[in-house]
């Protein structure tokens, strides 16, 4: 791929000579249309410019920093309270909203879904047609007539207890009511998929070697002879204890679906919400105050990544009649966040939250009002 | 045996003919495929957590230029340059409905030894079938050139094209199971991709040979016979960076 990389010097502040070193700042490699690349070659003309000898109250304007306001001083248009006469010359516009950053801080699925009765029914119904429309299997093919491994296959065969279609019972095809053959059970599948694929070889000579190992361990002290219980490593549950207690702070709950953060603020009505915060300071964007608003929410023992510098969603309320003095309501612009590892953790936050949660989407809907929840639910990922 | 066994008409035969073939999704029609037997791990990861994400990533707030066949083609070709854009491909909005995706995978084939003895199309054809599981097309050389000892008109080459759920199926098989199994595999080439969201790369034999389909029985094929491949990875960007954005994101390492 063509990558066009421009090193561009910008002259900093107060500085009487250029110096290849000291004011050249490696832009990030962009790859533009010819027509915006032109912009970024003005500022090169360096040499030819005069350097004044005193420090300027600004950067110098060109096409990157932005040019000094004209109207105000060094005002934070964000922030609420002023003087209504000083307020008014300062906002030139009549409606003026609060600037928020909310974090959508999401834990996504780590097991494939929980599959719907009718989805397992289907597919049970494609492979079971799939079954009668092949040719059978050309077993003399690959097992030859008294090895071992036809031996095994045959065992492997009458472990599997499967639906023969070119045997005498091959009229039997249909789900008899009651079956539970089409759906996924976890356990029982770990002991069929131990019956029908460890050999016997192997299986005996691991039990054997095992037999030995503890028989040694127990002489050694003295105690009774222990079997192994297991002969291949058997996977955890889809369930997890914080399923059963149903604790939703913790992380390894519903493990099948997104969790999202909520946290409690300190009111009766309008508790929980996404953290978020207004924007602080003249020049923090949006990436930087949500990554700043999730610090002072919910602490930083959490290993996060921020998804991207755009916001994937918007809720805009006003406030009530005298509430401020010129903000007309507030826009909060969700930014989009994972968490990879660590938990939340509310001790000391500057936000004065109370409590927090990881939920699913449906379970954030009774949380949260119905005007949020309007607001917010298209950001949300239902599995 | 006794049993009558009814097969549907192989052709149709016109409105007025009694006995018409079924719809292709009726099971009892000769065209029908048993659709999907299971859910798949990497599609629905796709969906629920990559597609959302290289959304956010990939967003822009003003359209990016696109080449507008009419007015930029007459520029270039009055300035006598070539009539191919050499832009980036971007797609003009990043929108829910063009968020890059897996579309298909190309499995091929060519074997030189093919030109002297057949047997060794037959044992690709059955490699690339049993791994695909898909029935592979053959393909006939085209040119005649001497260095390399090629004739036209000869069975060269097989393919076979998965596409759908399979398709996240084998790519998934090939970033879990395969390609870690390869010794010293440094990962796709960075500068792999034809600048319309495909990426190429090639196993060796010895590669091939660690796909479970071909280990489970790699005894039963003739020795030496075992191809190397091809496999191409089709994906609904319009340019190789998005491409191989989505690519990373489900797994696949790349080198440089």
């Amino acid at each position: 791929m063509n990558v066009s990389c421009k090193t561009l010097r910008l002259r900093g502040l107060g500085t009487n000579e250029l110096t290849n070193n000291q004011n050249s700042l490696p832009v990030i490699c962009l790859n533009l249309p010819a027509a915006a690349q032109r912009i970024f070659d003005a500022p090169r003309v360096a040499t030819t410019i005069t350097h004044r000898p005193y420090s300027s109250a600004g950067a110098q304007p060109n096409s990157i920093t932005p040019p000094p306001a004209i109207t105000s001083p060094a005002v934070n248009p964000t922030e609420g309270s002023r003087d209504p006469v000083e307020a008014q010359g300062e906002f030139p516009r009549k409606d003026w909203w609060d600037i928020a950053t909310g974090v959508v801080i999401s834990r996504p699925p780590l097991l494939t879904r929980d599959l719907p009765e009718f989805e397992q029914s289907y597919y049970f119904y494609q492979r079971r047609l799939n079954d009668r429309l092949q040719l059978p299997f050309a077993r003399w093919f690959y097992f030859k007539k008294g090895t071992l491994g036809e031996e095994e296959w045959k065992r492997k065969q009458a472990a599997e207890e499967r639906y023969q279609p070119y045997g005498p019972r091959a009229w039997a095809d249909e789900l008899l009511k009651g079956s539970t053959e089409h759906k996924f059970d976890p356990l029982k599948d770990y002991e069929h998929l131990v019956a029908t694929t460890v050999t016997g070889e192997e299986e005996t000579m691991s039990i054997m070697q095992a037999r030995q190992e503890s028989a040694k361990e127990a002489q050694a002290r003295g105690e009774e002879m222990e079997y192994p219980s297991e002969i291949v490593e058997k996977p955890f549950p889809r369930t997890t204890q914080a399923d059963i207690e149903n604790n939703t702070k913790r992380l390894d709950r519903k493990l099948s679906r997104t969790l999202y953060l909520v946290v409690k603020r300190k009111r009766d009505k309008h508790a929980w919400r996404f953290p978020q915060s207004r924007l602080s300071g003249k020049w923090e964007h949006l990436r930087w105050g949500a990554q700043r608003t999730l610090l002072e929410a919910a602490g930083p023992n959490m290993n996060t990544w921020f998804v991207g510098s755009a916001p994937i969603g918007l809720y805009k309320y006003k406030y009530p009649p005298g509430h401020a003095q010129n903000q007309t309501g507030k826009k909060v612009f969700f930014m989009k966040a994972r968490i990879l590892a660590g938990q939340a953790d509310l001790t000391n936050n500057k936000q004065g939250l109370e409590d927090f949660q990881w939920l699913t989407k449906d379970e954030l809907k009774e949380v949260v009002g119905n005007k949020y929840y309007r607001a917010v639910q298209h950001m949300l990922v239902a599995q | 045996r006794a049993k009558y066994q009814y097969r549907s008409p192989r052709y149709y035969r016109g409105r007025l003919a009694p006995n018409m073939p079924p719809p292709s999704a009726s099971p009892s029609s000769r065209l029908f495929i048993p659709g999907p037997f299971a859910a798949e791990r990497l599609e629905d990861h796709y969906w629920n957590t990559i597609a959302s994400d290289l959304q956010v990533l990939s967003y822009v707030h003003k359209q990016n230029p696109t080449f507008d066949i009419e007015k930029d083609y007459r520029q270039l070709t009055a300035l006598r340059l070539p009539p191919k854009p050499t832009r980036r491909q971007l797609p003009a909005l990043r929108t829910f409905r063009n968020i890059p995706r897996l579309t298909g995978i190309t499995v091929h084939s060519m074997v030189r030894e093919a030109m002297k003895d057949s047997a060794y199309l037959h044992a690709a054809g059955m490699i690339v079938q049993s791994i695909t599981g898909v029935r592979a097309s053959v393909h006939k050389s085209k040119e005649n050139i001497g260095m390399w000892e090629l004739r036209s008109g000869k069975s060269i080459s097989v393919t076979a094209q998965v596409k759908g759920r399979s398709a996240y199926r084998f790519l998934a098989q090939l970033i879990d199971v395969v390609l870690p199994r390869i010794k010293d595999w440094k990962g796709v080439a960075g500068g792999s991709g034809d600048s319309s969201g495909n990426i190429t790369f090639g196993m060796s034999p010895e590669a091939v040979s660690m796909f479970p389909e071909i280990e489970v029985n790699y005894d039963m094929y003739p020795p030496k016979m075992v191809p190397g491949l091809h496999i191409t990875i089709h994906t609904s960007a319009g340019n190789d960076v998005d491409a191989k954005i989505l690519l990373k994101a489900m797994g696949l390492p790349f080198d440089g």
